[in-house]
């Protein structure tokens, strides 16, 4: 890791932030479509507008 | 004698006497900040504190040596946390929560952030004082991001050209509202811990309603940074680099979001837009630039 020059040792940390950061928001994700299916609303529904 | 010593001693300490030129130049910068923000060229709701703060610091050097008002101070740490309850308080999640795949937004929000700004805190390991610096930074951030990166969004976006689009029942029943916020609290705290502080107050803030809360920390929190912006410290380059990268960031961020929003409208035949998602793809952005920030806490300290 060392060895690599400095701006790829920049990329290689942001892309690992980002994917542990994602994980977290894709686990929400999941955490709040199952939500849903256990709790549906019953009240939704897809209005035209203009 | 001994009056006119004293009289003379008081003339000497005079602020038009101690002042320096670069103060000078920093105190005519604030009036120009002011003046554009009354011209609306600027947003009222941070750069009036601001500018306030950066004059009275370079008029009165002292000001700024209250321990308190320094951004390095407990005080100030609790005041960017009450900050995110706030913006939490003043924020609809509902949209998120029946539409949860608008938390793309939220990965969108952290490109910038980590791609430009939070990249050299990672790369730097433990050599720069992140324990103070993140709390700051993100709530320096988060405050701007509805004035740089939303427009960069709506303006990558375009204009929505299907007549119709999609909307929710405002009804929500609050037990779901809540259920699906302790549902996030706990996601959160399970993968990345060190971002509750960050998060976990949004979150709360959500379930709450108190919508002048966070006006009335940002409009503080803007005074102490331009009490602490005397030019001493502006011109310190590591400051200047840092909201360089912030104000870099935030439109990378922006773009991608415009991107991400361009591609969902086209899924959806024009029914969902950012144009018609401000305040989800608002509320999407905080909770990812808050995950980020525990995540950078994490891998930083």
């Amino acid at each position: 890791m060392s060895a690599l020059p400095v701006p790829y040792q920049l990329l290689a940390a942001a892309a690992a932030g980002l994917i542990v950061s994602s994980l977290c928001i894709l686990a929400a994700m999941g955490a709040l479509v199952l939500l849903n299916i256990l709790l549906p609303d019953k009240n939704d529904k897809k209005e035209k507008t203009k | 004698m001994i009056f006119i010593e004293y009289i003379y001693s008081f003339f000497r300490r005079l602020g038009i006497f101690s002042i320096s030129w670069q103060e000078a130049v920093f105190i005519v910068i604030s009036v120009a900040i002011l003046i554009l923000s009354f011209m609306k060229l600027l947003p009222i709701r941070t750069a009036v504190p601001f500018a306030v703060g950066m004059m009275i610091s370079n008029l009165a050097e002292g000001f700024s040596a209250l321990p308190a008002l320094s951004l390095n101070s407990e005080l100030i740490s609790l005041l960017i946390l009450l900050f995110f309850i706030g913006k939490g308080a003043e924020t609809d999640v509902s949209w998120i929560i029946r539409k949860p795949s608008l938390l793309i937004f939220s990965i969108t929000a952290q490109m910038g952030f980590f791609l430009i700004l939070a990249a050299p805190f990672l790369y730097a390991g433990s050599d720069l004082p992140k324990t103070n610096t993140i709390p700051v930074m993100i709530f320096i951030y988060t405050s701007l991001m509805p004035v740089i990166q939303e427009p960069v969004t709506m303006l990558t976006a375009g204009k929505p050209c299907a007549v119709s689009r999609e909307i929710l029942s405002p009804d929500m029943s609050y037990g779901k509202h809540l259920s699906a916020l302790i549902l996030l609290i706990i996601v959160s705290g399970l993968i990345v811990p060190a971002a509750l502080p960050f998060t976990g107050l949004y979150l709360l803030g959500c379930a709450l309603r108190f919508p002048k809360l966070s006006s009335i920390l940002e409009l503080i929190l803007w005074l102490c940074m331009g009490l602490s912006s005397h030019f001493s410290v502006i011109c310190h380059g590591s400051l200047v680099r840092l909201m360089a990268l912030g104000l870099l960031a935030l439109i990378t961020s922006g773009l991608f979001s415009g991107i991400a929003g361009r591609l969902i409208s086209k899924l959806t035949d024009g029914r969902l837009h950012p144009q018609y998602l401000k305040e989800p793809i608002n509320a999407a952005s905080y909770i990812g630039v808050l995950t980020g920030a525990g995540v950078l806490l994490t891998i930083c300290c």
